[in-house]
């Protein structure tokens, strides 16, 4: 983009610019948790683990994350299963109205959290479905879907359908051409969208709130019932921090699984 | 829901025939049973498991499991299960006991299933006319930085006053409408100033000379806390128990002054869910219990515990109101919730529109 | 082809149309606690919010927010998605850039607080290096608004502009540069117009969001920033859903309104 050597280095400081206003509060925010105090403190004194010790040891935190790290897996793999088909068929051919249909599809996304959590309670209630873990489940899986539509779609339409048909012609079976062409031609959109449904589940108050059960106390609810009788303490910050090294870790292992920075990369 | 819900009535009514039939009332009770309660996550659910919860399962056999939130998605849950509930046993604030009757949520409180109501302290039953207890009490007061404000005022209406002057800049943390605090002080101010339950414009129209000067009305009882240590407000309409927790946390700076008249008394409440598991009733009754009580009051020093069989230690005693301690209290006014619960509507309505969000 | 998006009409019919029509059902009904003798189906609740000039001050005050938040998304995401796009080892980029969304949003207010508070970083250090005297107030209102809804959002534009620029070949760009074209003129006639479907895709998922999300607007605002999604979940507080649900309507109606609007506008700038 940039021609000149001054042109890269300012894109670059910019960026950094950038990077580091993202990710400032968060660093203040989870700094909390190394700090002696036991009430949040910034910049911290002194210098303690003691609070990850706490929120290790501490069963309903502990749980509430295995509980949302469960669920906001599942409602990624769900929203592909569900939203991946019909991104292609949307792009395959243009329907009539199609425009329309785009619009509906994406439409859980116009609709606020909290209502949408209320919207789906009484919906449960009504039909005697009850709150459950698939209640949670699938409402998680109805916001997340959105994502993955619009970035899926947004990468789909910037392909060139010329590839595919030259696969076609080639003797490719459109399976195959699908499996080896398109696949990888999306896999950004892919990527971009399924980390989209990921945190959009693993960090949501407003729907969890309504669908929770005993057994399925989310970490966000959890933390913001917490704080209806405690402060903003060292322990939630301790949580929080072990939240970014797990999301942390699992960006590590996908790319080492599944290559996403070299995969993803069309570059000619 | 009109429709659903007198289809729902039959079903219920129909249920409900055909289960007398099969099975005898008694043994139905008996038997043990896993309830479903509601608590706050943190301190508050390990004070119910070292007092309440084995209570239970000493008792009745079966287990009790704790949902987490707040006490508004804790109706909203109850009201969308309401012939199959979600929950057996809720807490809520006292606005919303007579708000929770009136939605026909709960029931009346069976004082033959729980003996432990006689032993209760009456300003903690006689406000919610049977429909609900207290269990713990706090009182809201000014939570002060005493670094930076030497001359606390001695009243709510002082305290509006000052604000409103910019006595105290803009650093002043004052409760919305919609957290249970801020509509307790809100009435009490409103009666201090001559305003009635129809007529809030007294303490709105103060609230309006206040608003320049408060940094924010706040709507988590989490914000005032670190707003105080951060030195981000000096003063805020807050409660004892949470200035106390923040002391205790080292901030010797931030304390707790209580204005005249007094504090208005308000506290977590028990309530039965209506449909809910009939063993419920042990919970409740276990809930109300001293010794129990006295448990999770170790979490909570200077929370008052409506037994009025409890003893506390000295470390708590000294955080406590005296007036609490002797019996008479003679500091708490009791808000009428009753009559709160039918105009917060309007309040609220006025609020927003003049104060905002 | 309509075989692959069954599936997902399905899904949405059952789970978001359904329970949100029985939502909508119940917008024609006074909430129980303002009517116990329930007085059968009424327009009330629209009457309410139609006949008063308060709510349409709101809804310009919600869009408005909205489209601050998107404009600046835009423009501060570009450049980094440009570079992302383009990045060889992308895992700490991503990851950086992600941050806002892996904690919990009462855990970025507070490290809002901790920067932009009255005693804050940022006010601190221009209080020190003598640009302004007194603190300024940076939070609890629409700058605070506006910077904490910004910060939260950029991950989502970012990543959806990346995505997209990910597929313009950088070949194309060396070309135009041979050709002498300037780096400007490269973003305006190569890049831009081929990330067009990205810039529609972040611009749809910030806008939607920024007019829909109330907890940072909760814990960020103050008294004045008033907007519709805060609005309908102090209803929901106070258990009038019914209220609730019909000014989930309007917001519904306005950003469905909005989103065809966009979907057609970029689709025939894409295809001419």
């Amino acid at each position: 983009m940039m021609a000149g050597r001054t042109g890269a280095v300012l894109l670059r400081v910019y960026c950094a610019a950038v990077l580091l206003f993202l990710s400032l509060p968060i660093i203040v925010a989870v700094g909390v948790a190394f700090g002696a105090d036991r009430i949040a403190r910034f910049p911290p004194r002194g210098f303690s683990l003691h609070w990850f010790a706490a929120a290790l040891m501490d069963r309903t935190f502990m749980g509430a994350l295995a509980t949302s790290l469960e669920l906001a897996t599942l409602t990624t793999i769900g929203t592909i299963l569900v939203g991946l088909p019909a991104a292609v068929a949307l792009e395959r051919r243009v329907f009539i109205g199609s425009t329309a249909l785009e619009t509906f599809l994406l439409s859980p996304l116009t609709l606020p959290g909290v209502l949408f959590g209320i919207s789906m309670l009484f919906f449960l209630g009504a039909t005697r479905w009850g709150l459950s873990w698939s209640g949670l489940l699938i409402a998680h899986i109805v916001i997340a879907l959105p994502y993955l539509l619009r970035t899926t779609l947004a990468v789909h339409r910037g392909l060139d359908r010329g590839l595919e048909e030259a696969a076609l012609v080639l003797g490719a079976s459109p399976w195959q051409a699908f499996r080896y062409v398109t696949l990888p031609l999306l896999k950004p959109g892919l990527a971009a969208g399924g980390l989209f449904a990921f945190l959009t589940s693993f960090d949501n108050v407003p729907v969890s709130i309504f669908l929770t059960t005993a057994q399925t106390n989310t970490l966000p609810v959890t933390i913001m019932s917490y704080l209806v009788n405690q402060d903003f303490d060292a322990t939630v910050g301790a949580i929080s921090a072990l939240q970014v090294a797990i999301v942390l870790a699992l960006l590590y292992l996908l790319d080492r699984i599944y290559g996403v920075a070299r995969l993803t990369s069309l570059g000619a | 829901m009109p429709i659903i819900q007198s289809r729902r009535e039959l079903l219920q009514a129909f249920l409900a025939g055909s289960a007398s039939l099969l099975v005898p009332a008694d043994r139905a009770k008996a038997a043990p049973t896993n309830i479903v309660a509601s608590s706050f996550a943190g301190v508050w659910q390990d004070g119910l498991k070292a007092g309440v919860i084995p209570c239970y399962k000493a008792k009745n056999g079966g287990d009790v499991a704790l949902v987490f939130g707040t006490p508004s998605d804790f109706v909203q849950k109850i009201m969308a299960t309401r012939d199959r509930p979600a929950i057996d046993v809720v807490i809520g604030t006292d606005a919303d006991v007579f708000q929770n009757a009136q939605l026909g949520i709960i029931e009346k409180l069976d004082a033959s299933k729980v003996p432990n109501l006689a032993r209760l302290v009456p300003i903690f039953t006689n406000p919610y006319e049977g429909w609900a207890f207290g269990y713990d009490g706090g009182r809201d007061g000014l939570s002060v930085n005493t670094k930076k404000i030497k001359e606390v005022p001695k009243s709510w209406v002082e305290f509006t006053e000052q604000v409103a002057k910019g006595r105290y800049g803009r650093a002043v943390m004052y409760p919305h409408l919609t957290a249970t605090d801020g509509y307790a002080i809100t009435w009490l101010i409103n009666r201090e100033l001559g305003g009635n339950l129809n007529n809030p414009e007294p303490a709105i129209k103060r609230l309006r000379e206040m608003k320049p000067y408060i940094t924010k009305f706040w709507t988590s009882n989490a914000e005032p806390g670190t707003a105080l240590t951060s030195g981000e407000v000096d003063i805020a309409a807050w409660t004892d128990g949470r200035t106390f927790g923040v002391q205790s946390a080292g901030h010797k700076e931030i304390e707790f002054f209580l204005p005249t008249p007094g504090s208005p008394m308000v506290t977590i409440c028990f309530m039965k869910v209506k449909n809910g598991a009939e063993s419920g009733w042990d919970y409740l009754n276990c809930a109300a219990d001293a010794k129990n009580q006295a448990a999770w009051n170790q979490f909570f020093p200077g929370y008052y515990m409506s037994s009025i069989d409890n003893d506390y230690p000295p470390a708590s005693r000294e955080k406590q109101d005296p007036t609490s301690l002797d019996k008479s209290f003679r500091n708490w006014i009791l808000p009428p919730w009753k009559e709160l619960a039918r105009v917060r509507p309007a309040w609220m309505e006025l609020w927003t529109k003049e104060i905002g969000a | 082809m309509i075989l692959f998006l069954l599936p997902i009409l399905v899904f949405l019919l059952a789970f978001f149309v359904l329970p949100f029509g029985v939502m909508l059902y119940e917008s024609m009904f006074l909430s129980p606690l303002l009517a116990p003798e329930n007085p059968g189906p009424t327009l009330a609740n629209y009457a309410k919010l139609l006949g008063d000039f308060f709510y349409l001050k709101i809804v310009l005050q919600t869009l408005a927010l909205g489209v601050a938040v998107t404009t600046l998304a835009l423009i501060i995401a570009y450049p980094v998605a440009y570079l992302l796009a383009r990045a060889r080892s992308r895992q700490l980029l991503v990851f950086l850039i992600i941050s806002p969304l892996v904690v919990s949003v009462v855990i970025r207010s507070y490290g809002w607080m901790v920067l932009l508070g009255r005693a804050g970083t940022v006010n601190t250090l221009l209080q020190a290096s003598g640009i302004t005297e007194a603190p300024l107030a940076l939070m609890y209102n629409w700058f605070g608004v506006t910077v904490a809804l910004t910060h939260v959002l950029l991950p989502y534009m970012i990543l959806a502009l990346a995505s997209v620029i990910e597929g313009i070949p950088e070949s194309l760009e060396d070309t135009a540069a041979v050709l002498g074209a300037g780096a400007w003129a490269r973003f305006r006639y190569v890049l831009l117009p081929l990330s067009l479907e990205g810039v529609g895709a972040g611009v749809t998922l910030v806008f939607m969001l920024a007019i829909g999300s109330f907890v940072s607007v909760l814990l960020l605002g103050g008294s004045e920033t008033l907007i519709l999604p805060l609005l309908i979940y102090q209803q929901v507080m106070l258990i009038n859903n019914n209220f609730a649900a019909a000014l989930g309507a309007a917001l519904l109606i306005i950003s469905l309104a909005l989103l065809y609007v966009q979907s057609r506008a970029f689709r025939t700038r894409a295809t001419a």
